[in-house]
């Protein structure tokens, strides 16, 4: 059954996560996806769930919380905006990033894949590598020569 | 919370490449190399990252506080790190690269940078090489200038020599702050060639010889011009400005008050910011200064802010003529600088100020503001207040902001100036003078 409602603002589309939860949001809040952009311009019906398969019940309700707040921008100034960007990164641990930084690259949403990939980029920042080693639990696999080795190559990158 | 914690799980290694890569871009490529160190995995990611973020000044800091090696090896340990990752480097199309470098002791292969970003279709370019390259050390590619990929161009403090075809298509950022012009064809030759640029920004050091600077790009929408003030320079030296900009809607120069404007369109202006000196200007070219100023406004018609710098407004009250200003239809905001050694009494200033606000029906806020601060004696100049109140002042005129009030601008020209203003809603003026705050007061209370 083709929708028949000729205000689309008003639609509303049913995101279903991969653990099976339901999500109803309006039609400009999910369209800042623009892979669920181009499913619902490929859909005949919008009123069945729109599977999202690889994102979590838990992480699709941050997405949406993110999506929210940027289909309605006319109300708060830029700076508002983000400030408000700022602290809903600031209040994800590891874990939710990266599973935030692979739904938002899977969905296509630009602007909070920047601000993620921004906000692990400031992780990284300033740390030696072995503090970056022990922030992201990332095992060394290289020997003592093949580490020094690297670190020869570019010993600019090394000095600070 | 798993905050990283001992023996937890590893799942930014686990991001595919191109996140990866994506994050690493954030960062200046000295710390995206350095990533190599982590682990297998991150050993190559810093040569697939589009973006190159390169600043010697790191490297400066480092060896000027530990003094280990002589500068020379430093340069040539940051010149090998260029070329390796510009010549490691394998993405197809360089989004930025961003060049802050000092060469003292040997010639950087400059040519060869510039070569390699551009025929990987660079979008951003930003090079700043601090006044140290030789003119000779500095050779653009010859098919530098012909780019059809760049869209912001940012160059500063290098010697420059432009050819006399250039073709930017897609440039619509250029910035191009105190570089040595090595001939005075040159900013005239990059102009033309950029035909879709939206805004430009230009900043000189010197000013030996007068020049024309043609400012006719249909799609500009910025255009910011200033040289550094050398308080010590004695020869006047006027640039013409030739403006056909008729998207044009954010102008600002600093220049000086003998500089000539030759408006042909300037359709779509919103803010306009004139902060012109009077340095080295002759006394005796007054009277010219004044009659092009009076010209210039005729082309400002459409501003929706105006602010005019100190020696602006000195030179329009100095003058003996009138300043016959035009009316300025959609002017919300005027803010003008009021100096403190004026040769010309308060009277000037004033009728000036109200000659302001006759000629903008639309005036929402003055602003008179004087970024020096200085108080003279002021009670010797508080005498005689004009006396007549103004009958003109049923504008739309809402806020008066004085930002430092003081000897040339009294609160009762405040009065004067705000009596018969029955729509003012606030009146703000602050003052560095203590002994002035109970004038001040008794002026702001009523309207307040």
């Amino acid at each position: 059954m083709a929708s028949t409602s000729t205000s689309t603002l008003s639609r509303k589309l049913i995101l279903k996560s991969s653990d099976g939860e339901k999500f109803e949001v309006d039609e400009n809040v999910a369209m800042q996806s623009q892979t669920i952009k181009h499913m619902i311009e490929d859909l005949d019906d919008i009123n069945s769930p729109i599977p999202v398969s690889i994102v979590t019940g838990t992480i699709l309700s941050k997405v949406i919380e993110y999506c929210k707040k940027h289909a309605t921008e006319d109300s708060d100034s830029d700076e508002q905006l983000k400030q408000w960007d700022k602290e809903y990164a600031n209040n994800m641990d590891l874990n939710t990033l990266y599973y935030l930084l692979l739904a938002a690259n899977y969905m296509e949403i630009k602007g909070l894949l920047e601000l993620i990939t921004q906000c692990v980029a400031d992780m990284i920042k300033g740390k030696s590598p072995e503090e970056i080693r022990a922030h992201f639990n990332i095992k060394n696999d290289f020997t003592p020569q093949e580490e020094a080795n690297i670190r020869n190559e570019n010993p600019w990158a090394f000095e600070n | 919370m798993d905050y990283g914690s001992k023996g937890g799980v590893d799942r930014i290694s686990g991001l595919p490449n191109d996140i990866l890569c994506h994050i690493l871009s954030f960062l200046p490529t000295k710390y995206a190399v350095a990533t190599s160190v982590l682990s297998t995995r991150w050993k190559y990611l810093w040569s697939s990252v589009p973006v190159l973020d390169i600043d010697a000044s790191f490297h400066r800091d480092f060896f000027s506080f530990l003094n280990i090696y002589g500068s020379k090896d430093s340069e040539i340990s940051f010149k090998r790190f260029v070329n390796r990752v510009l010549l490691l480097n394998d993405t197809p199309h360089i989004q930025k690269f961003r060049l802050i470098y000092e060469c003292h002791y040997t010639a950087a292969p400059i040519h060869t940078w510039l070569n390699v970003a551009i025929s990987r279709h660079i979008l951003e370019l930003e090079l700043d090489f601090c006044l140290s390259v030789p003119k000779e050390f500095m050779k653009f590619p010859r098919n530098f200038f012909m780019s059809n990929s760049l869209v912001v161009l940012k160059l500063s403090r290098m010697p420059i020599i432009v050819p006399s075809v250039v073709c930017f298509p897609m440039l619509k950022v250029l910035e191009i702050r105190r570089v040595l012009y090595l001939d005075d064809k040159c900013t005239q030759n990059l102009l033309l060639g950029c035909q879709v640029l939206e805004e430009l920004v230009i900043e000189e050091i010197i000013r030996e010889r007068p020049r024309v600077i043609d400012i006719s790009i249909p799609t500009l929408k910025s255009f910011s011009f200033s040289y550094k003030f050398v308080t010590d320079i004695s020869v006047d030296c006027p640039y013409k400005f030739v403006i056909n900009a008729p998207n044009l809607q954010y102008f600002h120069v600093k220049g000086r008050i003998s500089d000539a404007f030759e408006v042909k369109s300037l359709a779509s202006l919103i803010d306009v910011h004139l902060d012109l000196r009077e340095t080295a200007v002759l006394a005796e070219n007054y009277n010219d200064c004044h009659q092009r100023i009076c010209n210039l406004f005729k082309g400002l018609v459409n501003a929706k802010f105006l602010t005019l710098s100190i020696d602006v407004v000195q030179l329009l009250c100095a003058a003996t003529a009138d300043p016959n200003l035009p009316r300025f239809y959609n002017m919300n905001t005027l803010a003008l600088g009021i100096g403190l050694d004026l040769d010309f009494g308060r009277e000037r200033l004033v009728s000036l100020v109200t000659e302001f606000i006759k000629c903008s029906p639309d005036l929402d806020a003055l602003t008179l503001y004087n970024k020096q601060g200085i108080l003279r004696d002021v009670e010797e100049l508080r005498r005689n207040p004009p006396e007549a109140a103004p009958d003109y002042l049923q504008s739309h005129l809402k806020d008066i902001l004085i930002q430092e009030l003081y000897s040339n601008f009294l609160p009762e020209d405040v009065e004067y100036l705000v009596q018969d203003v029955n729509v003012l809603k606030r009146l703000k003026i602050n003052c560095q003078c203590p002994f002035m705050l109970k004038c001040q007061l008794n002026y702001t209370a009523p309207v307040e």
